[in-house]
């Protein structure tokens, strides 16, 4: 299984958000991890990256790195627009 | 209003998210767009409609038909959303701005990936008849533009530490804070 973590930049950054954002965050990357990231395409012909950005959230984008290795997620950047 | 195949709204009080993703679909035919405004409430034959938010205004579009290709089932939902007033710097959020704004200031790589990811999502939306992964994605690239329009340097440096992290493995446990950790931060 993996897991998610975040890099400390990252943090930084939710630090100046909203708490319901904080916590939108925290519940999508909770839905990341509940299928194999690694394995994730959103389309068949859609080439397997170890980087991803995807919008969560009414105005939110997040970036993570999947390093198979160590079974980790690890969100590198989010970006709150609201 | 449609020209040369493409539709585009203007709500003064909508963002236009979703909506002016959609309306920007190319023609399937020369002078026909794929999309057709129906109106609200398209049994009703109306040609307009209004906002749903409380900006009084009224555009064309709030419903949409795909031509020949969108469940109306889908349709349904497919209305303006009411959003807080735009705010003046920001591109607008539809495929042009949004590439505009990246021109102007990423890569050239990052406009490959937005030009490639886009293409991928109009593909998929006209196959499948199902617009969310291609208004998934035009969110996903408005938000980047926001960010390389505010901070390039910024994001210029955030590409350049991915690319180090893909070479060389993430960082550290002293660099990271686990799930547990960050949700006790928040009180759950």
């Amino acid at each position: 299984l993996f897991r998610w973590e975040l890099e400390d930049l990252a943090r930084d950054q939710l630090a100046g958000m909203p708490a319901d954002v904080q916590l939108a965050l925290s519940d999508f990357m909770d839905a990341v991890v509940i299928v194999d990231p690694a394995e994730y395409q959103r389309r068949p012909d859609e080439p397997q990256r170890p980087l991803r950005t995807l919008p969560f959230g009414k105005a939110g984008l997040v970036t993570f790195l999947v390093y198979e290795p160590d079974d980790l997620v690890l969100v590198t950047r989010v970006i709150w627009t609201g | 209003v449609a020209d040369h195949g493409r539709i585009s709204i203007s709500c003064p009080g909508a963002r236009r998210r979703a909506l002016s993703a959609a309306l920007s679909l190319p023609g399937s035919a020369e002078g026909q767009p794929d999309l057709v405004v129906t109106g609200e409430a398209r049994d009703s034959g109306k040609s307009h409609a209004r906002c749903p938010g409380d900006c009084s205004s009224t555009f064309a579009g709030a419903a949409l038909a795909l031509r020949s290709s969108v469940d109306p089932a889908t349709l349904k939902y497919m209305t303006a959303q009411h959003h807080e007033p735009p705010v003046p710097d920001h591109p607008a959020e539809t495929p042009a701005a949004i590439r505009a704004a990246l021109a102007a200031n990423a890569s050239s790589e990052v406009l490959r990936q937005y030009d490639a990811e886009l293409d991928a999502a109009f593909a998929e939306a006209r196959e499948t008849g199902d617009l969310t992964v291609l208004i998934t994605a035009v969110r996903r690239w408005w938000i980047e533009a926001l960010e390389w329009r505010r901070d390039p340097a910024g994001q210029r440096a955030f590409l350049a530490r991915m690319e180090r992290y893909l070479a060389e493995g993430p960082p550290g446990p002293a660099h990271r804070i686990t799930r547990e950790e960050f949700r006790a931060q928040l009180g759950v």
